[in-house]
């Protein structure tokens, strides 16, 4: 049972860890600008990814976006990549009001949990 | 339409590029008592010598290069006949319809893709209309330009041609010289490496000799499966997405089928392109470094490893296919081998593997196009695995795991776009409680038509569900597919999913007629249009300008 309780202990640190984590991308998503957001968002291109795993946790940084960023900002967003025509209209949409709201209506918590229940992939 | 009825005609209609017209004289000739087979294969000797490309690389001048797609008429063929078993009469005549329909839009691809000759390629993939339309004045202004315009389209390049295709590739006599096992060695080595007259000629002097014919099949299967790309990601053209491996499987069905003294012009038609370059052999080369340093035993393992995968096996290969990294997949795939797991075993939850990203990732209609080839590969390596024995056979888990997991990691470069998502099945979960089974085959069948995914998926759940009949089922489906026109695609992955379905080991392959039918009811089309069953219609139900609506099953 010790091995048990260690790998428990682990999971409760990274728990905490992730905590963190997730607080400090909110605290960016709060100070960075418009530009510093659109050139973010440009990493998960295919041409600048480091890869598909990359890529593919974008899906997570739109979830933290809407959590933390203001409305406006968003909107900036959704424009900006809106006018670069409909290569880009998946990233658009992510920034949709619409897709906003959607996030909203299924964020959810356990009970007694401190936060939005979290997918992590 | 009208005209001449006869194989001449048909040949003409071929050549010219003429596709409706050579379905039509295809139909007419079936109706006026001809042998089906007896016409396909008048078929696929006219445009043996039209499917073969110099490379497919194309140089674009400017020291890049551009891919040039690989002959589907073969595959449209051999799908097509596969399904026929399938149908009630007069229905197992649609599928191969399609196939005639087909044939003449995929001539000459080196051209099509140069917009020098027409065909589907050139009309919806390179948009040569468009193009030309761009450059012409007279065209510009919606004028006849100087080549003419086809009144049916508007387009040329919807054909007729105005010009033979071009021949890429010389027929060659058989070459006999050698024993058979020498003669095996060297069309192997040549097909590796690019000779592809001497590949070619050895493989027709073979093909002579009925006591080689399993290992002939046999070697020529894996000679198509081992050239296969380690990945596509960030490749662009650079790979071949398992093309040779399903073409080696679709002549070895349509010479059994033919009879393999009628099958020159399926040899001619697939033979030489395997050789064709680009050629790629790097998990050939992964392979047989690492099965020999793992596995004293590793040309013995199809015989020695018989234990069927547990279920939170089957679970891992799902994950890490989905969700691991190729060294993963590698790694996994060695681990099972040293636990004593069967080939067959591992290669049926590889297959469980895909259709799990199928059922519940892809959600984007492009998503399903590039994913479709890995799991028609797959099919091509576990008929390897069912029907021969080789000692190689061992690393071709590797290749088809490899692929797997890269289509679907090449799917994960695309952020998914929100507009594309899909409603859960279960949305309509109560209203398909209500359905009899055969109300629900047709809300099936319906769904599929309106690429309404949601809704056919919780038809087929409730189906599955509810009854153990599957034939009738699979004949829903066979039927849905067999509406869409341009695309051999669609035919191949029916061909695959029921093969697959009847073989799968695990607890779960009722998944695969789950993700078959998500494909049907969402992957991208290249056509909506039904002029091909509208045909097919007057031609064997006898009707004339009804407008289309689902077909009953008489199944």
């Amino acid at each position: 049972m010790s091995e048990l309780r260690e790998a428990w202990k682990l999971r409760n640190s990274l728990a905490a860890a992730l905590e963190q984590a997730l607080d400090w991308v909110g605290r960016e998503i709060q100070r960075a600008s418009v530009e510093e957001l659109i050139d973010f968002c440009g990493s998960f291109s295919p041409g600048r990814a480091a890869g598909p795993e990359w890529v593919s946790s974008f899906d997570r940084f739109v979830e933290l976006l809407w959590q933390h960023a203001d409305p406006a900002v968003i909107a900036q967003l959704e424009a900006a990549f809106r006018a670069r025509g409909p290569l880009w209209a998946p990233i658009a949409n992510a920034f949709s009001p619409e897709h906003g709201a959607r996030l909203r209506a299924r964020d959810w918590r356990a009970p007694g949990a401190r936060r939005p229940a979290v997918v992590l992939r | 339409m009208s005209g001449a009825v006869s194989l001449e005609a048909l040949t003409e209609h071929i050549v010219t590029a003429n596709y409706p017209r050579a379905a039509d004289t295809f139909c007419a000739l079936l109706k006026e008592g001809h042998r089906l087979l007896d016409v396909v294969r008048v078929a696929i000797d006219t445009t043996a010598p039209y499917v073969q490309a110099p490379s497919h690389i194309m140089p674009k001048g400017d020291g890049t290069f551009r891919g040039v797609n690989y002959d589907h008429t073969v595959l449209g063929w051999r799908a097509s006949w596969r399904l026929t078993p399938h149908l009630p009469d007069p229905a197992r005549l649609l599928p191969m319809t399609q196939a005639m329909w087909y044939v003449p839009q995929g001539l000459d691809v080196w051209d099509q893709v140069l917009c020098e000759f027409p065909g589907h390629y050139a009309r919806d993939q390179e948009k040569c209309d468009e193009r030309e339309a761009a450059q012409t004045p007279e065209r510009a202004a919606g004028l006849p330009g100087p080549t003419g315009t086809n009144t049916r389209t508007g387009g040329r390049f919807d054909g007729p041609a105005w010009r033979p295709p071009k021949v890429h590739f010389e027929d060659h006599p058989p070459l006999r010289v050698g024993s058979p096992q020498e003669r095996l060695e060297r069309m192997w080595w040549a097909i590796m490496t690019g000779e592809r007259v001497e590949g070619y000629r050895l493989f027709l002097g073979l093909a002579e000799e009925p006591e080689y014919r399993t290992r002939l099949k046999d070697t020529i299967l894996m000679a198509g499966i081992i050239d296969l790309q380690e990945t596509i990601i960030q490749r662009g053209s650079f790979q071949n997405i398992g093309h040779k491996a399903l073409r080696a499987r679709a002549m070895l069905d349509l010479a059994d089928t033919l009879g393999w003294e009628n099958a020159h012009g399926v040899f001619y038609t697939v033979v030489p392109d395997l050789g064709c370059t680009p050629r790629f052999h790097e998990l050939w080369a992964l392979t047989s470094n690492l099965l020999p340093m793992e596995f004293r035993n590793w040309q013995e393992l199809k015989r020695a490893n018989t234990a069927p995968l547990t279920e939170r096996e089957v679970d891992e290969v799902v994950d890490v296919i989905n969700w691991g990294q190729p060294g993963d997949v590698v790694a996994l795939i060695t681990e099972l081998l040293r636990r004593g797991r069967a080939l067959l075993a591992i290669a049926d939850a590889i297959v469980i593997a895909f259709v799990h990203n199928e059922i519940h990732v892809m959600e984007h209609p492009n998503a399903f196009f590039t994913p479709g080839h890995a799991f028609d590969y797959c099919n091509v390596v576990n008929h390897w695995l069912r029907t021969y024995d080789n000692p190689h056979q061992a690393k071709a888990l590797y290749f088809e795991a490899v692929f797997v997991n890269d289509v679907l990691r090449a799917n994960m470069l695309f952020p998914r776009d929100p507009a594309m998502a899909l409603k859960s099945p279960k949305v309509h979960a109560r209203e398909m409680e209500q359905q009899s089974e055969r109300e629900l085959l047709v809300t099936l069948a319906q769904a599929i038509d309106m690429q309404d995914a949601p809704r056919a998926l919780a038809a087929v759940d409730e189906y599955l569900a509810r009854t153990g009949e599957r034939e009738a089922l699979i004949a829903t489906l066979c039927y849905a597919a067999s509406k869409v026109q341009n695309d051999p695609h669609v035919a191949r992955k029916c061909a695959s999913s029921i093969e697959e379905y009847r073989h799968n080991s695990t607890h779960r392959k009722d998944d695969i007629l789950r993700g078959w039918t998500k494909y049907l009811a969402r992957a991208v089309r290249r056509s909506t249009d039904l002029g091909c069953y509208r045909l097919f219609r007057q031609h064997f139900l006898g009707e004339r300008g009804r407008h289309e609506r689902p077909l009953p099953l008489n199944a």
